[in-house]
């Protein structure tokens, strides 16, 4: 009876886990890092540009879709941005625009999509001079069911 | 196929079929989530560096749980010397304490038994604790444990004899000498 409790415990820590787009987040983070630290570990950015795909979880475009399509806008642009830290560079995903009238609530959308995900963009951008390195664009009209990442031609300061 | 196409086939596997076992190690002795990513995540980039290398490596599984349980004590370390620069400017000291491995997180999906099972393994004298851990919920070898915690295969064995004694007189559970822990690869 009591072994049996000890096997249910077990069973119940091994079931511990990453949720998958938390470790899909994660795998993309990691190679972002890999790539960073084989250029030379300098704050450049890394085109993500394909890469950026897998990045983008069912979930966040569903996320996306929902929210253009409630304020009849016809597609929303992801941007990737390489962030630049102490210990090497992560890749954070936002959308919208970079400008002051991007939305809030559209910004909280992607924070589950991100490995740190809680500061807002412009947050990131101002403390860390980050770098668009890639652009997706994901559409919102019903016929539309993919999205299609692109690299951008000129990495160019956000701000 | 290309060397860089084989090394990152290999790496991909292994992150795909250890990363939450890793990320479980992490998480149950930092006790925050975002912190046990970034563990998980210096872990593989280690990972990637050592296969890049070309440095053969035996198994992959106990190197990355040395690896994640290094930089668990290393980020306690910092984060001890951070804490105490901030209530004086005198030396610090950076020691390992594995009694400040804190609570289990209250926002971590856990039924009440594991809850209380894991609880309990906190309670454990410090030098079986982990290698407890490591036999039961990741089904590690002596050898293995031995490898991930700096002793030798024998020393880890005792441990783990030693805490499950332990564990049974904190539990309460009738758990057999024969029983043998499966691996949780997930």
């Amino acid at each position: 009876m009591n072994n049996s409790r000890f096997t249910t415990a077990i069973k119940q820590l091994q079931s511990i886990r990453m949720n998958p787009e938390e470790k899909s987040a994660l795998h993309a983070s990691i190679l972002s890092k890999i790539q960073n630290k084989q250029a030379g570990g300098a704050a450049e950015p890394f085109v993500i540009g394909e890469a950026a795909q897998p990045v983008l979880s069912p979930w966040s475009i569903q996320s996306f879709r929902e929210w253009g399509s409630k304020h009849r806008i016809a597609s929303i642009v992801v941007i990737v941005l390489a962030v630049a830290t102490l210990d090497g560079a992560r890749a954070f995903i936002t959308h919208g625009t970079l400008d002051e009238s991007a939305p809030r609530e559209i910004q909280a959308l992607a924070a589950p999509a991100t490995t740190a995900g809680i500061k807002s963009v412009k947050t990131i951008i101002k403390e860390t001079g980050a770098a668009v390195t890639a652009v997706s664009s994901v559409p919102t009209a019903d016929a539309a069911t993919t999205s299609k990442a692109t690299s951008v031609h000129s990495p160019s300061k956000a701000r | 196929m290309s060397n860089h196409d084989s090394l990152q086939l290999t790496f991909d596997k292994l992150f795909q079929s250890e990363a939450d076992a890793i990320f479980r190690f992490c998480v149950l002795r930092v006790s925050d989530r975002e912190q046990a990513r970034d563990l998980v995540q210096e872990t593989f980039v280690r990972l990637w560096q050592t296969l890049q290398k070309g440095t053969e490596m035996t198994n992959a599984r106990a190197f990355l749980f040395t690896v994640a349980h290094r930089l668990i004590i290393d980020w306690y370390r910092k984060k001890k010397a951070v804490s105490m620069e901030s209530l004086s400017d005198e030396a610090t000291d950076e020691s390992y304490d594995p009694a400040d491995e804190g609570t289990l997180p209250d926002n971590l999906e856990l039924g009440s038994e594991g809850r209380f099972l894991m609880s309990k393994i906190k309670e454990l004298n410090d030098s079986y604790r982990q290698a407890v851990f490591l036999r039961y919920a990741e089904g590690l070898s002596p050898p293995e444990i031995g490898k991930v915690l700096g002793i030798s295969a024998n020393a880890a064995s005792v441990r783990v004899n030693r805490g499950i004694q332990e564990l049974r007189q904190l539990t309460g559970y009738d758990i057999m000498e024969s029983e043998q822990p499966s691996p949780s690869n997930t």
